[in-house]
């Protein structure tokens, strides 16, 4: 599982290193903490999901996405917001 | 223009290389540190390598006080699992009469069918305590000293008879010797403490021998051949006489074993399930006893284990919480594993053959459990206790409160379980109960990756417990429904339904 998920993530990342050059974004400094931090927390969403129906504990599970899983998109969705904006004023 | 010419600067570029080395240096500063903490915490357990963030502690020094001057040796024959001792707070007609509803209750549940208490769920639980004890003719694993007559096989040579020099090793050597043969063998950890003049406070007066039959509900004591005591002699080696345990009176270690149960099953309420699961560790133990018994004596050293039933001569779970395999809960009936969590067994062993011993130590379990009260808040009669901190005194039971307690000792600072209380509700159910085990925070798989997070912040910090603790009842971790018991037969589980790769760093297994 990790290693396609290190794959999708891996292309994830190749594709916007390609798309801030293409677009001229430079990133601020707290874009990318805000961006890393939200994919960490996707990361181990992902995991702690997947993994907590292993153990046979779905309540866990779906709290998962709930409790992590609902902050890490908003993390991402202000770090794109915060770039695309950004771009669409200068 | 080229169409290979960058659009990166030089000082971006520059600048890039330098984010990157820096980048590489952190992972390489941060990996040998932790690896070196490894390697540190490794060598003080021997072959055993520990989490980084397991802290150790001097000998003799666990996260409970102890008073080595107010200990007192136990006499085994009055622990609450031998009916005269509970007939001693209750009355003799209680005692019966719990016996009689527990036999109603179980045959209720088998007419019934009721979800872990069907007809299968019963067999599985007599089935899985097959060799638990000596009482049983054909089943007599269990002895103080192990097999003493060399056999064409089964039966290990002494090097006396193969004319060579017993094994001579360094206490650091035997130790990872001896963890290799045991983890072998069945053990899931083994761990060591000198069985020195404190330790000798814990050894217990007399074993339980026959003790729990109840006839002696009507004529106390036992003779002393039925229930024997265990002594210390200035001879070399131990044996058995007619009514002791003898002991020798030189340098010896107490091997703590840590036999994991099946965390599933566990959290199975009071279902026969759960029994089966409990009854697994007394009879993975028997064999583990035997051998290690066996193995020693073919080195040229001895074993002295739990001469015949379920006790032997030191409390075990003292045993784990000093040699470091354990800390102490909030119940005191049991402690809590870093590695396996609450739902584990433990055994003690005593031998002649040099060990090194290991440190206690902090995990921040015992200090955890000063804020989380979910095995007390779990225990249907209020046995465990809610005090916010840790005594020295012992309370008498709310069930006898006139009567002094006779069934623990004065010495350390725990939170006191009435386990007079406990024994009442736990005897009356088809299966006993062990709802605080189970419902512990530290009863978790190892698959998703927020334990390890969790043990390693309540490792560090006590700040976050009270958060983790409403977390993990958030997260909804704990008992399962009683409804929803049988579908522990349509799973897929591991050998001996536990997770033997804990502890292993060699092979791949992990």
């Amino acid at each position: 599982m990790w290693f396609l998920i290190g794959l999708v993530v891996g292309s994830l990342i190749t594709a916007l290193i390609w798309w801030i050059k293409k677009a001229k974004a430079n990133l601020k400094w707290y874009e990318w903490i805000i961006g890393i931090l939200g994919l960490a927390l996707l990361l181990f969403t992902v995991q702690n999901f997947f993994a907590s129906f292993a153990e046979l504990e779905p309540t866990a599970a779906y709290t998962f996405l709930l409790a992590t899983g609902l902050p890490s998109l908003i993390f991402l969705v202000v770090a794109w917001q915060l770039v695309t904006r950004r771009i669409k004023s200068s | 223009m080229s169409n290979f010419h960058s659009t990166v600067s030089r000082r971006d570029f520059m600048k890039g290389l330098g984010l990157v080395g820096a980048g590489l240096g952190t992972a390489t500063a941060t990996a040998p540190l932790f690896k070196d903490l490894d390697d540190v915490s490794s060598s003080a357990w021997g072959n055993w390598k520990r989490p980084w963030w397991i802290k150790e502690r001097e000998l003799g020094n666990p996260t409970i006080e102890i008073n080595w001057n107010e200990m007192q040796r136990f006499d085994l024959r009055e622990n609450l699992w031998m009916p005269h001792a509970l007939a001693s707070y209750v009355g003799v007609d209680k005692v019966l009469q719990i016996f009689h509803e527990k036999g109603a209750s179980q045959a209720e549940g088998l007419k019934n069918n009721k979800p872990g208490q069907s007809l299968r769920d019963l067999a599985l639980a007599s089935a899985s305590s097959t060799f638990n004890t000596s009482y049983v003719p054909g089943q007599e694993l269990k002895t103080w000293l192990g097999p003493q007559k060399t056999e064409f096989s089964g039966v290990s040579a002494t090097p006396e008879e193969l004319g060579v020099p017993k094994w001579e090793g360094t206490p650091e050597e035997n130790l990872k010797m001896l963890r290799a043969a045991m983890r072998f063998f069945g053990a899931s950890q083994i761990a060591v403490s000198a069985l020195d003049t404190n330790e000798r406070k814990i050894i217990s007066t007399h074993d339980t021998g026959n003790a729990h039959n109840y006839n002696y509900l009507y004529s106390w004591p036992p003779p002393a051949t039925d229930a024997k005591a265990f002594v210390f002699e200035n001879v070399d080696k131990a044996y058995e006489g007619n009514d002791k345990y003898v002991l020798p009176d030189k340098p010896l270690w107490t091997v703590c074993i840590a036999v994991q149960m099946s965390k599933e099953m566990f959290r199975h309420e009071e279902s026969h399930l759960r029994m089966a699961a409990n009854s697994s560790r007394y009879r993975l133990h028997a064999t583990i006893q035997y051998l290690t018994q066996n193995f020693l004596r073919g080195l040229g050293y001895q074993g002295m284990g739990y001469p015949k039933s379920y006790w032997g001569a030191l409390p075990a779970q003292a045993t784990a919480v000093l040699s470091g395999i354990a800390e102490m809960g909030r119940n005191d009936n049991y402690c809590i594993s870093p590695e396996f969590g609450s739902v584990c067994g433990y055994f003690s062993l005593i031998t002649d053959l040099p060990l090194m011993p290991t440190p206690p130590i902090d995990a921040g379990i015992f200090r955890f459990c000063h804020t989380c009260r979910k095995c007390a808040e779990a225990c249907p009669v209020g046995g465990i206790s809610f005090e916010a901190e840790p005594s020295w005194e012992i309370p008498p039971s709310a069930i006898a409160t006139d009567k002094p307690i006779s069934f623990s000792t004065p010495g350390k600072r725990t939170y006191h379980t009435d386990a007079l209380k406990c024994r009442l509700y736990f005897d009356a159910q088809p299966s006993y109960c062990a709802r605080c085990m189970g419902t512990c925070v530290f009863n978790t798989n190892t698959s998703a990756m927020v334990h390890e997070l969790v043990k390693t912040t309540v490792s560090s910090t006590g700040l976050l417990n009270g958060f983790l603790w409403n977390a993990d009842k958030a997260f909804g971790y704990g008992l399962v429904p009683a409804e929803e018991t049988s579908k522990w037969w349509d799973l897929s589980l591991p050998l001996y339904g536990q997770d033997g790769s804990i502890g292993a760093t060699d092979g791949g297994y992990k």
